[in-house]
């Protein structure tokens, strides 16, 4: 039964910066480098990623121990708890997946590193989940199709540093003060129109 | 008797009871069968109607771009007859985790004792009841194609089954569809028994409305169990194709309950569950459908029932559409542009019923070029969604991929597996998405080819 489905379309303008590179074919790396820009502010908007480490608490017990029904219950009470909180669904997500295809890999990890990994993975979603915002119903300017476009985002989001993101992410869980990870860039000498110094990818 | 909404400082508080805030017309189920409605039975009615008038009377804070205002706290106060069952601890839960999961709302219902005087269909015993005397099933019937399939499929497959075809709405344009598509199906085979139940917001009109009525779903099952544990049938039919059932992002910017869970297998599962706790009768809720696309089941439509699928309406807005229709006719039914209209005409083509989509009007073909930019929303996001189950179905490991790509298939999976469907419930699901995908591939549009591999393939 489709209906009603609802589509958020309203971006913020630092993802719509990221839409109009992406969609016109820009070199990834830039566009990987405001993406992480915007990624940075929809954390400081969304109020982080609330229920990060009980739930992953809760997976690491899941992953040790096999309780995966404690985990089933977590993620239901963690959606709760936080009024069904986008980011909070993002990490149930990324858990499920996580423990259901890398399972036996997590059992033998320090629950500091699964924390880790449940960061990243969750990270790497929500980035997923905004760049699809953002081509969602557009076509690329160049007429590339949809897997093309789906491509192009998977090689952008490899660009960005996804990994220092979850770190953050596990410090400012909340959202406060969250950090978005050096930008990878250099100068080019170049002055632009507001008189500031134009930097392109390294 | 009092009728809200108000704003408490607990979140939005509503008491509002039948006939001043909706209408139910449970009785035409129990004079249908000539049988009393048990008290949790009728409890259960008017608190999934509850429900939905208030879900539909909240409409959602969608401005937030970080989705903030999509979750709504809502604390309905609903009259009932059997209070100390539904606000135990148990069967409160149970509702309430079945509502959190339909809506992704935050609810907390609470429940007082009902006020005014019972209706006649509770309180008057009959002589004689008039169930199904041979093995009977309700059918949720909504007029749409794949209801109306699998209804089809069910009657000629086995001589010895009864449908009770169960169809609920509140407007008459979609109660006039179902009528005369349930009364065709009457008309050839001795084997159904319509039951069509008006259910209705009260007064409700140009009051702001939630959009995306969640809560629908709920109401729609509950009615089907009212009238299965009425009739004393063990067996609520869900019709609906597998992939509209678990109904799977199209844009992975849809989280949650973006896109509506109501024949989700999860659903199911826990309406069974709450129904159990009711303790009125056995009933069990199955998909008979869920490993079908939707072109496979029209491909199972017998011949004799063929030519009524032209009948049925597959569009999510055509019931509400306010348009006036010119006096020649000229405005389609349908509009096209929905993805329930685009599944319809894949699949009708994916099945070779070719001539049936090209006989039914639509207000915008999105398959042509010719077509605005804006039409295409939700050809183009599905289309989307094919290239990444092509991709994760065409993988060495097909079922990692998949749940890589889509987690939601997990609770998917874990569902079925408790409504009995076995252990290959994985590969079964596998099989789905990759022939879904492979139908998309099969059709010859414009569109589809530009889209699905660019302009200049």
């Amino acid at each position: 039964m489709a209906d009603g489905d609802y589509y958020a379309r309203n971006s913020t303008p630092a993802w719509r910066k990221v839409e109009n590179t992406l969609l016109g074919g820009q070199d990834f790396g830039f566009v990987a480098q405001l993406a992480t820009s915007a990624f940075a502010e929809t954390m400081r908007l969304g109020n982080g990623v609330p229920g990060l480490s009980r739930m992953s608490h809760a997976l690491a017990a899941a992953a040790r121990d096999g309780q995966r029904d404690q985990w089933g219950t977590m993620i239901e009470s963690m959606r709760r708890e936080h009024h069904h909180h986008a980011h909070t669904e993002t990490i149930a997500l990324a858990g499920q997946a996580l423990l259901e295809n890398d399972g036996d890999r997590l059992r033998n990890m320090s629950h500091a590193a699964i924390a880790e990994e449940l960061s990243k993975a969750t990270a790497e979603r929500i980035a997923q989940q905004q760049f699809s915002k953002c081509r969602q119903g557009r076509s690329a300017d160049d007429g590339a199709g949809v897997g093309e476009l789906q491509r192009r985002e998977r090689a952008a989001i490899a660009r960005m540093d996804i990994a220092g993101l979850g770190r953050e992410m596990l410090r400012a869980e909340d959202g406060r003060g969250f950090r978005a990870p050096a930008r990878d860039s250099k100068p080019t000498g170049t002055e632009g129109l507001l008189g500031r110094t134009l930097v392109e990818p390294s | 008797v009092s009728v809200g909404p108000w704003r408490s400082p607990a979140g939005i508080e509503f008491r509002m009871s039948a006939p001043h805030a909706y209408r139910i017309d449970q009785a035409r189920i129990a004079h249908t069968f000539r049988a009393q409605l048990p008290d949790r039975v009728a409890d259960l009615l008017e608190i999934a109607m509850a429900v939905h008038a208030i879900d539909r009377l909240t409409p959602r804070s969608l401005r937030d771009p970080i989705g903030r205002g999509w979750c709504r706290e809502l604390a309905p106060v609903i009259g009932v007859r059997d209070v100390d069952f539904w606000s135990s601890q148990v069967t409160s839960q149970q509702l309430t985790r079945l509502l959190d999961w339909l809506t992704d709302d935050f609810w907390t219902p609470m429940f007082s004792d009902r006020e005014g005087a019972r209706p006649p269909e509770e309180v008057q015993g009959t002589l004689f009841t008039l169930t199904p005397e041979r093995e009977a099933a309700v059918a949720c019937f909504s007029g749409g194609l794949d209801s109306f399939a699998g209804a089809a499929i069910d009657l000629d497959r086995s001589e010895d089954v009864e449908l009770v075809l169960m169809g609920q709405s509140g407007t008459s344009r979609a109660r006039k569809l179902q009528r005369e598509l349930a009364g065709a199906l009457a008309a050839r085979t001795a084997r159904v028994q319509p039951l069509l139940i008006k259910a209705n917001l009260v007064a409700a009109k140009g009051q702001p409305q939630d959009r995306q009525q969640r809560t629908r779903g709920f109401l729609f099952l509950a009615m089907a169990a009212a009238t299965a544990l009425v009739a004393d049938v063990g067996e609520v039919r869900m019709y609906e194709n597998g992939i509209g059932a678990i109904n799977l992002p199209y844009s992975h910017g849809q989280i949650g309950a973006h896109m509506s869970r109501s024949a989700h297998p999860k659903t199911l599962l826990e309406m069974q569950r709450l129904v159990a706790l009711m303790d009125v009768g056995q009933l069990r809720v199955s998909l008979p459908h869920m490993f079908d696309t939707k072109a496979q089941m029209i491909a199972a439509v017998p011949a004799r029932f063929a030519d009524l699928i032209s009948a049925t309406i597959s569009c999510d807005t055509w019931s509400s559409d306010r348009q006036p229709a010119p006096l020649n006719g000229a405005r389609a039914h349908r509009c096209g542009r929905c993805s329930s209209c685009v599944l319809r005409r894949q699949a009708l083509r994916a099945s070779g019923q070719r001539e049936i989509d090209a006989c039914e009007a639509h207000r915008t073909d999105v398959f042509d070029r010719a077509a605005r930019d804006d039409d295409h929303f939700a050809l183009h996001v599905m289309l989307s969604q094919v290239a990444e189950l092509t991709a994760a179905t065409a993988d060495d490991r097909p079922w990692a991929h998949l749940i890589n790509t889509y987690p939601q298939l997990i609770e998917a999976r874990d569902a079925l597996r408790e409504l009995g469907e076995g252990d290959r419930v994985e590969q079964r699901l596998v099989s789905l998405y990759r022939s879904y995908a492979k139908e998309w591939e099969g059709i010859d549009a414009p569109r589809v080819d530009e889209y699905l591999r660019g302009v200049h393939a």
